[in-house]
């Protein structure tokens, strides 16, 4: 048989009829321009923080667009020759992935000057990403009924939480770093099929607790702050800024901390500002920079030796050293089987 | 040109008419859905994403897999529900707009057309308000004391099929009201005049005259809920699937795309059973309909 | 002899419009009474309410002997053959003769025996297996038909029933629903604007006007007596003329078309000098050749004459005046032609004093 049609010919027929129609042709008539994609919602402040001074700066223009770690993904996939984006954001678990596969390039070290001065895993495993912001997993209590601190992961299991705690949903990545912060606290610090096999089973003891999975974050939040339930797991940001807005919500952070969780910007291949791009980068690891992201977005900075205004840092996780590094790979080859299993054994 | 060639041309002319559907359609319909259709025969890889291949492996575990059949059942049920319930509301609503709301039927009319104009989310944002535990129902439910603890409906099955049935009534009243108003004034009065109760005038006449009205609206209503995104997301509870997210889910979370493809197809094919098997049940029950 | 259907002073206002004014009626067994008039009459209000679709705003309606005024539409017997005749469109032709027996509760056997017997009257028993969308117009009109009498109502209620036909076809279903409801002796009420369908049918004609009967009487009688003016404007065709009371001759006369015209046979109450209108029918004026004892001086020029058939219709003007003449179509040969003098020969027995006002 001589069907030799592969996937790439027919996701590029797709795309590109697509292409001639939306962003692509306009995006290579205006190909002077950055085009970098965000999260939307807080993260509007960026065109204020960083696309605006820098072109201020002379370094060039940035334009900015709104997608998510999927969208922004499909995109990409389907339009590979002429990708409408310079540089994307998505979370790091599927920036190495969409690295691995060949849809985003590699950067060298010595590209990007500023990395010098930031965290270790910045710059993600096989140079596939940049960390421009740091995000973590925390506890998100609601502090009338949460009275008695939660300091370990395994404070879910507490009886008077019964029925008051929501989890995330496998659709949700964040699914999979609660699962890795329960096989971290069983496993005594190891992640490996052993430790994991121990949190599934801790997990399904768990279930009579859980009110609801949440399919979408914001879920977990407006649940906490209604009162409708008592705490959840929750990327320190949404903690954070939820913290700002409504006095009745807290934060706990585990002792046995939470996972190193940088949202990347990656460059696709075939991108048209390869230097451009790099020159961005080396601009938002920069401390001034790095210093307006933390205040803007109550984000952890990825920089070190940054300071936050004082009337800031309660509502921050800025307790960098309970944050600890995850092995991409290993979480690369395992996570559809681990999002299966939670499917099927906890989210039932 | 003989005048042979301009017969046979003029013969083809009539098909100019739908070339500006064809445009359309062809590349932004029929070809999506067959690149759909490749996808699913591909081949999903943890690291790789979807690999190209030519395998049935993702049909076979799609309608082998407990997981996957019980993901389709749920998304049947809710369906099949959300038609019945919303079509057997709509009812009785419909033949009272039909036949009483003569001076105000633009206005209910208008009112039954509206909440399609907004945004199912902002719908969504409400239904939350008011099923959620410490929301309006309940609170109206508990001060009442009706109630010692909170009903617990939002990001349950129950909020997601109330949920449900306010998105999908107007698509149920539409095609009753349409199907009971061309039912002629005279032929209630013909039914009374030879005997039948009021009661055996809808029995007898209504009910079967808007027997395709019915199977618009349980089609509608079906086919809707069938494929819903929103709301099982954000009203429904995670643990009781339902095939469009499941779909989302496998695309984005598991990076299957291939397998996503799959249901999509399985559900698209089911669609369209459905549709050929009303299609067939109408003509069954209407057999005057065809008669000539 | 006791009355089948009896309508007492039944008024209906819609909306503060009054459609049926203190109408009463009488129907004796057998008996087929026709209900004539323009649209917007109320003739169909009447009948309505006789079949209980509309409830009288006042007086009494009693069907069999029993005060039916107010009975719910489901329990009154008389059936009814609707304008456009209603058939269920989801049912067979056999359906939908057994539908009134079956709601009825009659047992299966008695509902089949009487559908076969109808449709034997009706002579459609090889149309029993379909549906009203494979049925020609006639066919409808006597499966409509058929569907009321199997009920075996007190009182048949044709409403414009014979509206939907082509003419030819019309007249043929009037002869044959004439001769089958004398037949079978059934009470009948028929609601009609077309005069030739009353005659046709009806034993009595009650022309109505304006939510009143103005007359209810024989056929013959109702075109030849007219009691009002309303009554014979709207029975056949005719000639308005203005004229005023004068004599002729030392005879009282009225003189028309500026006393060209004289009528002495006419009973005339009126003092001289009044103005009033009259009215000839049509066939009431024949177009002669020499002065008539009406028509003496400045005859009249025939503008258009046109065959009919079984009549001509000519045309003639007089000054300003048009004056319409109808007569048998035999005279065809010897009748005026185009261009042709003439005078009015005028039948005074047919002439009536309608108004006294001059015409406009």
């Amino acid at each position: 048989m001589t069907f030799k049609l592969n996937r790439r010919e027919l996701v590029v027929g797709a795309g590109a009829m697509a292409a001639t129609l939306s962003s692509g042709k306009f995006a290579q008539a205006q190909s002077a321009a950055l085009k970098v994609t965000h999260f939307g919602g807080p993260y509007q402040v960026l065109q204020d923080l960083v696309g605006a001074p820098f072109e201020r700066a002379g370094l060039g223009r940035v334009e900015y667009e709104v997608e998510t770690t999927a969208s922004a993904l499909a995109k990409i996939q389907s339009q590979k020759a002429s990708p409408p984006f310079d540089l994307v954001m998505m979370s790091r678990s599927i920036t190495y992935r969409a690295g691995r596969a060949g849809f985003v390039a590699p950067f060298e070290r010595a590209d990007i000057a500023a990395l010098a001065g930031t965290v270790p895993g910045t710059l993600g495993p096989g140079g596939f990403g940049v960390g421009y912001v740091l995000d973590t997993f925390g506890i998100m209590v609601d502090k009338r009924q949460v009275t008695q601190p939660m300091t370990s992961w395994m404070d879910f299991w507490r009886p008077d939480l019964r029925g008051k705690i929501v989890l995330p949903a496998a659709s949700l990545g964040l699914s999979i770093y609660f699962l890795l912060c329960i096989a971290r606290t069983v496993g005594n610090g190891k992640i490996d099929d052993a430790s994991i096999d121990e949190a599934f089973k801790k997990l399904i003891e768990l279930k009579p607790s859980v009110r609801t999975f949440y399919t979408d974050p914001i879920q977990a939040s407006q649940l906490v702050e209604r009162g409708d339930i008592a705490a959840a797991p929750q990327l320190s940001i949404r903690i954070s800024n939820t913290m700002r807005s409504a006095a009745t919500v807290g934060r706990f952070t585990p002792n046995e901390g939470g996972p190193f969780l940088p949202f990347d910007l990656s460059m696709p291949v075939s991108a048209k500002n390869p230097e451009l791009a790099k020159k961005y980068l080396n601009y938002i690891l920069s401390k001034e920079v790095q210093t307006k992201l933390a205040a803007g977005l109550l984000a952890t900075p990825v920089a070190t030796g940054i300071d936050v205004p004082a009337e800031l840092r309660p509502f921050m996780m800025l307790d960098t050293d309970k944050i600890w590094p995850i092995d991409e790979d290993y979480v690369a080859t395992k996570s559809r089987d681990w999002t299966t299993r939670w499917t099927r054994e906890v989210q039932s | 040109m003989t005048p042979g060639t301009a017969a046979s041309l003029r013969r083809w002319t009539p098909l100019l008419w739908i070339v500006p559907a064809a445009l359309v359609l062809l590349p932004f319909f029929f070809l999506p859905l067959v690149l759909l259709f490749r996808n699913s025969l591909n081949r999903d890889d943890p690291m790789l994403l979807m690999v190209p291949d030519f395998t049935a492996i993702n049909y076979i575990k799609a309608l082998s897999d407990p997981f996957y059949l019980q993901l389709f059942a749920n998304t049947i049920g809710a369906a099949l529900f959300v038609a019945v319930i919303a079509t057997i509301i709509a009812y009785p609503f419909s033949y009272f707009i039909s036949r009483y709301a003569r001076r105000s039927i633009g206005l209910v009319v208008w009112a039954v057309y509206m909440p399609l104009f907004v945004s199912v989310i902002v719908r969504v944002f409400g239904w939350m308000i008011v099923l959620a535990d410490s929301g309006l129902l309940n609170a109206m439910l508990l001060k009442l004391h009706f109630l010692q603890t909170p009903l617990r409906l939002l990001f349950e099955v129950d909020g997601m099929l109330i949920g449900m049935v306010h998105r999908y009534l107007p698509l149920a009243i539409l095609p009753l009201f349409n199907a009971m108003k061309k039912i002629p004034d005279e032929l209630h009065r013909a039914s009374a005049n030879l005997g039948a109760t009021p009661s055996g005038v809808i029995r007898d006449v209504v009910f079967p005259l808007s027997v395709p009205g019915i199977v618009i609206s349980l089609q509608l209503t079906f086919a809707g809920a069938l494929s819903d995104f929103v709301l099982p997301q954000v009203l429904g509870s995670p643990r009781f699937r339902m095939l469009a997210p499941a779909i989302y889910a496998e695309a984005t979370t598991n990076l299957s795309t291939a397998m996503a493809a799959t249901l999509a197809v399985l559900m698209l094919v089911f669609i369209i059973a459905l549709l050929g098997a009303s299609g067939y049940l109408v003509k069954r029950l209407t057999p005057w309909m065809t008669a000539r | 002899m006791a009355h089948v259907l009896s309508v007492e002073a039944v008024s209906k206002s819609f909306k503060g419009v009054a459609a049926v004014r203190r109408c009463s009626l009488e129907l004796k067994q057998g008996e087929i009474v026709a209900l004539l008039g323009p649209s917007g009459c109320g003739k169909t209000t009447l009948l309505n309410m006789i079949a209980g679709f509309e409830v009288p705003d006042e007086g009494r309606i009693e069907l069999g002997g029993r005060d039916i005024t107010r009975l719910p539409a489901h329990q009154r017997r008389a059936g009814m053959v609707f304008q456009a005749y209603a058939l269920f469109p989801h049912m067979t032709v056999r359906d939908n003769i057994l539908y009134g027996p079956r709601v009825q509760g009659e047992k299966p056997g008695v509902a089949q025996s009487r559908a076969s017997e109808v449709a034997d009257l009706l002579r459609i028993g090889n149309l029993l297996d379909r549906y009203p969308s494979q049925l020609s117009g006639g066919q409808r009109q006597r499966v409509a038909v058929a569907r009321a009498l199997a009920t075996r109502p007190e009182i048949l209620l044709l409403d414009e029933a014979f509206s939907a036909l082509d003419r030819n076809l019309r007249e043929e279903m009037q002869i044959e629903l004439s001769l089958l409801l004398r037949r079978l002796g059934i009470s009948t009420i028929l609601v009609t604007h077309d005069q030739r369908e009353a005659f046709a049918l009806a034993d009595r004609i009650a022309v109505m006007e304006a939510g009143r009967i103005s007359q209810i009487d024989a056929p013959e009688a109702v075109y030849r007596t007219p009691k009002t003016p309303f009554v014979f404007e709207f029975l056949g065709s005719s000639n308005h003329l203005a004229a005023t009371v004068g004599e002729q001759d030392g005879t009282p006369a009225l003189l028309a078309a500026g006393g060209k015209l004289a009528l002495t046979k006419m009973p005339v109450a009126q003092p001289a000098g009044s103005a009033l209108t009259i009215g000839i029918r049509a066939e009431g004026i024949r177009l002669a050749t020499a002065p008539t004892r009406a028509h003496r001086e400045s005859p009249a020029v025939v503008r258009l004459v046109t065959f009919l058939g079984q009549t001509i219709r000519m045309v003639a003007e007089m000054g300003d005046i048009s004056i319409i003449s109808e007569v048998a179509a035999v005279s065809y040969e010897t009748c005026p032609r185009v261009g042709d003098a003439v005078f009015l020969d005028i039948d005074e027995t047919g002439v009536h004093v309608l108004d006294n006002a001059v015409a406009a």
